[in-house]
């Protein structure tokens, strides 16, 4: 039901970017904390006329190019879609088979009717009461609340609600390949326009405050 | 996620377990906790994970039998119980004889027997085949440092930050390498990527002080003690004696002019105060330690 993520098999020239970005980020946001010289030693790193790194052109492909040129990658996507809704669809036709234009059960409790259309999919006797619900109806409703317990049951390790959260997230957040070409280009005009300030001018005064504060309170 | 106290609690219960066997799933339940807390306590894994493999082979699922005996091999390695260790990566080459992380043990069994070359050879291998494996070649860095070739795994741990920029461990241990070797300058370089990673570390900011000190930049050094005073919010006394040392090694005098340099002029004694304040509250009897320093720099 959910897989577990693609393996992402990158090249290190990949990685390097990737974590080259990640890293210039950091550098933008808290470049107060370094000294000048070294806020200026990387900033001629990343974006330095010729040699800067946000300069060379990029390995990594966009999602587009690897669409075209890697036919692969809509295969993964495809089946790993498909894989878990295939065997659920076909027990729900088969259960639809079997048990068309039955009442299966009925809620112990009453239901407005507003309930009708969602519990009592295939008859339409609308003098039916709503407590009552079909197969299909009753088949879906298992199928979405018991995942939790099937979980339990079927697999080994304990999967606490984190994990289960991360599942259920992770399909849609492999998606995103990493697009170099736009990330460099915004992380060189974020550098071009920053200038350097040093936040540590002030520290002296900063400390000279907390240290009074402790003091103050005990004197 | 489990926490360190969490793991504590289960260690402790398998101590005061009333037979020298103690149960299955208590065993399980530290090993998994340790595995996920990445904590290497590699006695207490060693032992209790020998007694579960010995014992209770059975009860593992296929999964977790394997991460539990690539768990124990990496401790008995550490402890230096080879044979043992010999017996459970065998028994996983035996079961995944394809996969780099079968040869990753490999290779950390020939370090530990005292063979380098032979490890380098595996992990050179792995990283052919392989080639984003990173901790493949963070174990190449790890032989070179074994072998005392310092410089060498300096240089090749620049090689592997240039890929891996945002590894945080991994510029730490740059960072103590170039201390190691002298070169203040490329350490100040990874202390300030340390910094980037998370600005208010009291540790950090005291350790990059610590080396501004010692190339001489005091007044720098004294800035970045008092970030580190104020993010410490005045309870890191490494920091307070980080500014009673710049205090010692300015000579020139600070006139009154504005809030900064009556802060300048101010700090010593107020960091003075707090450190006996520290003292007083959490080792009271080292206080006769600390009062004749201050003082010398006359401070009391």
């Amino acid at each position: 039901m959910n897989g577990a993520p693609p393996k992402s098999n990158k090249e290190p020239k990949e990685i390097r970017e990737v974590q080259a970005v990640a890293r210039s980020q950091r550098l933008r946001q808290f470049w107060r904390v370094i000294p000048e010289a070294g806020y200026k030693m990387r900033r001629e790193f990343f974006v330095g006329k010729d040699t800067g790194l946000f300069h060379q052109k990029t390995v990594s492909k966009s999602m587009q190019e690897t669409m075209a040129t890697d036919p692969s990658v809509m295969m993964d996507m495809l089946k790993k879609n498909l894989s878990g809704m295939v065997p659920q669809f076909a027990m729900g036709m088969v259960v639809n088979f079997f048990f068309n234009g039955f009442v299966m059960g009925k809620v112990p409790f009453a239901l407005s009717p507003r309930f009708k259309p969602m519990l009592q999919r295939g008859i339409d006797l609308a003098s039916l009461d709503v407590s009552y619900f079909t197969s299909l109806s009753y088949y879906i409703l298992l199928m979405f609340g018991l995942r939790g317990v099937f979980s339990l049951v079927f697999r080994e390790d304990t999967i606490d609600d984190s994990e289960l959260m991360r599942r259920q997230m992770n399909p849609m957040a492999n998606q995103m390949t990493f697009d170099a070409e736009q990330a460099f280009k915004a992380e060189r005009t974020a550098l071009q326009t920053l200038d350097h300030e040093w936040e540590l001018d002030s520290a002296e005064e900063r400390a000279a405050d907390v240290l009074k504060a402790i003091l103050g309170k005990t004197v | 996620m489990a926490s360190a106290s969490e793991l504590d609690e289960v260690e402790l219960s398998l101590i005061n377990c009333k037979s020298s066997v103690p149960p299955a799933d208590l065993i399980v339940k530290y090993l998994k906790i340790s595995r996920e807390l990445k904590i290497r306590d590699s006695q207490v894994v060693a032992r209790y994970g020998s007694i579960l493999l010995r014992n209770y082979k059975n009860i593992l699922a296929e999964e977790e039998k394997w991460l539990v005996h690539e768990q124990v091999a990496v401790a008995s390695l550490d402890c230096g119980a080879i044979p043992f260790a010999t017996d459970l990566i065998r028994a996983v080459a035996r079961r995944f004889p394809e996969s780099s992380r079968t040869r990753r043990l490999q290779g950390m069994f020939w370090e530990a027997s005292g063979n380098p070359e032979k490890a380098i050879e595996i992990y050179q291998d792995v990283l052919t085949a392989k080639p984003s494996d990173e901790i493949a070649a963070k174990r190449l860095i790890a032989v070179e440092k074994t072998r005392g070739n310092t410089l060498a795994a300096a240089e090749a741990l620049k090689k592997y930050l240039d890929i891996y920029s945002g590894d945080r461990e991994a510029w730490e241990e740059l960072a103590e390498l170039y201390l190691e070797l002298l070169m203040y300058k490329q350490a100040l370089f990874c202390f300030e990527e340390l910094l980037m990673f998370n600005p208010l570390n009291p540790q950090y900011l005291v350790a990059y002080a610590d080396v501004l000190y010692t190339i001489g930049s005091f007044r720098l050094a004294r800035s970045y003690y008092s970030k580190a005073v104020e993010a410490s919010l005045g309870s890191s006394n490494r920091a307070l004696f980080g500014i009673l040392a710049c205090y010692a090694n300015i000579t020139e005098k600070v006139s009154l002019q504005d809030s900064k340099t009556r802060a300048q002029i101010e700090l010593p004694d107020l960091s003075a105060q707090a450190l006996i304040k520290l003292y007083r509250q959490n080792a009271p009897d080292k206080l006769p330690l600390l009062e004749p320093m201050l003082k010398k720099l006359n401070l009391i």
